[in-house]
């Protein structure tokens, strides 16, 4: 712990421009953070040190060139391991994945990343082929939350969560296919973004569900958030899923707040998994953008149950050859759950595809007459450890496959959701989903803006931080 | 689905997948499958129109 205060990637990149820090001294400091901070979480899974000096030197030279530099110059940053980084084998969690080929070249938002100017530090911990919400990977060891180490930081993006809570990065990249940006980022305490379902290039990442992946960033303030997702915003024919979009920069967007805006909370299903702090988060967030109104999505139950059939299946079938031969070699906390998918019957997919076809049709009708729905993120803060049930009411759900229960029946559409870290004094962070119509991810920022205004939302800085 | 007819899925899944399950393998296998059947039963029981497509755009 140094006990200053930690700069944000806009503060990095400003000093940067200004020539107050060298991109150099900012890539070793954070790597001395790294190496300090994260013996006790094991949120990387490696470190980039050759890479990141190299891209500071970059930097450095073009800053001495008097050339304009981008918007992220400097700036350290971290994706979870199912990123390409030329040089690296991808290992998507897996241990069977470590002996594969390093990949040739980097994955598109790696790319982008670096053509605006940030430094890759290194790749981050996961859930093992992203099928958990806990980042408790038998191989590559726990993912520890920054706020207590002896819980977990969620998942399957739990590194990606804990190193941006912990401010060894002021920003990571991760993915959801069923909640896994906004888990860890409900449980660290953290900015997070899924965006629409085809907005930003998947090319180059390890697939899970390619039916539900999305990519995504992480941040520790709102801003950095803003500013990372415009850099990785574009068309990619690299992606079949990819949609040809114009940039639909949400900068400006922040600038005006909430004002306007129809925004009811989500009531029915979502009301009824909650425990007290979830409650309690989202009652703050209501009331703080004075929320009158709630709504039921329609049939979310089913739109959870069709998200979590696609799944199982394709996640089954993509790693078949690897469930018949070399299973022992897969983790044990979620082979199981593979093999039971690989075993869905055909007739069971395509009705859970057809009901999401459906389901995406009643929820987007909604949409006539409101902007914004307001959901928490998961049901709990961050579980000790080693939990195996997740307990509300007088219902025991299994822990692994349920932290992502709210978090289902919004990513099985595509919806763009912003996380929102609501922290309270002497308790564990909790996030609430702001969810908008689908390419509306503006107003998803509109919103958080406003509660980040008046201090509603922001990212605590835990105990354990560079 | 019955406990029967989801243990005979799964032994008949798992022969024509080509995977051999044991004993604790199939145990908890079936486990899960009983807990995806649960979830999937309303879902199944759904009436949808024909006109319901599960990919409504392509694009080459």
């Amino acid at each position: 712990v140094t006990g200053t205060v930690p700069r944000s990637a806009l503060e990095i990149a400003a000093d940067v421009r200004s020539g107050a820090l060298t991109a150099r001294s900012v890539t070793e400091s954070t790597l001395a953070a790294i190496a300090r901070v994260d013996a006790k979480l094991n949120s990387f899974t490696a470190v980039t040190a050759g890479r990141a000096l190299a891209e500071a030197a970059v930097i450095d030279k073009r800053r001495a060139a008097g050339e304009a530099l981008p918007p992220l110059a400097g700036v350290p940053y971290a994706v979870k391991n199912l990123f390409d980084v030329a040089g690296l084998s991808t290992l998507a969690g897996a241990k069977l994945n470590a002996g594969d080929p390093p990949a040739a070249s980097d994955a598109t938002l790696v790319a982008r990343m670096q053509e605006a100017g940030a430094i890759l530090v290194g790749t981050l911990n996961m859930d093992e082929y992203a099928y958990g919400f806990t980042t408790e990977n038998t191989h590559y060891g726990v993912t520890r939350n920054p706020h207590d180490p002896d819980r977990i930081a969620g998942g399957s993006s739990g590194g990606s969560g804990a190193a941006v809570a912990a401010r060894l990065v002021p920003l990571s990249l991760g993915s959801d296919t069923n909640g896994s940006i906004r888990v860890p980022s409900s449980l660290c305490g953290v900015w997070g973004l899924k965006p629409t379902y085809g907005r930003l290039s998947r090319r180059g990442s390890y697939p899970f569900v390619t039916s539900l992946d999305h990519l995504g960033p992480f941040a520790a303030t709102l801003a950095d958030l803003a500013e990372c997702y415009d850099v990785l915003q574009g068309a990619d024919p690299g992606d079949p899923a990819c949609a040809q979009r114009p940039l639909e920069q949400v900068k400006r967007a922040r600038e005006q707040g909430a004002s306007g805006l129809r925004i009811a909370r989500l009531g029915g299903y979502f009301s009824e998994h909650l425990t007290p702090p979830a409650a309690a988060a989202v009652d703050r967030v209501c009331t703080a953008l004075a929320v009158t109104r709630t709504l039921e999505l329609p049939a979310a139950e089913l739109g959870r149950a069709a998200a979590f059939l696609i799944t199982a299946s394709e996640g089954g079938a993509l790693h078949l050859p690897s469930l018949r031969a070399r299973r022992d070699q897969m983790e044990p906390l979620s082979r199981d759950r593979f093999l039971a998918g690989a075993m869905v019957p055909a007739a069971w997919y395509v009705k859970a595809q057809r009901v999401r076809a459906w389901y995406r049709e009643q929820v987007q009708a909604l949409f006539a007459d409101v902007d914004i729905l307001i959901a928490a993120a998961t049901p709990c803060p961050a579980t000790p450890i080693g939990s195996e049930w997740l307990e509300f009411g007088g219902e025991r759900m299994p822990l692994r496959a349920s932290l992502g229960l709210l978090a289902q029946p919004i990513s099985c559409i595509g919806l763009p959701v912003l996380v929102a870290p609501v922290a309270r004094a002497g308790a564990l962070p909790m996030g609430v989903q702001i969810i908008a119509a689908p390419w509306r991810e503006d107003l998803c920022f509109r919103v958080a803006a406003t509660l980040a205004a008046i201090g509603a939302a922001a990212a605590p800085l835990p105990a354990i931080h560079a | 689905m019955n406990e029967h007819e989801i243990a005979a899925c799964v032994d008949a899944a798992s022969a024509a997948n080509g995977i051999a399950l044991d004993a604790e393998e199939r145990a908890r296998v079936i486990l899960h499958f009983t807990r995806m059947a649960i979830l999937a039963a309303p879902l199944l029981e759904l009436a949808l129109t024909p006109d319901v497509e599960m990919a409504p755009v392509f694009r080459p």
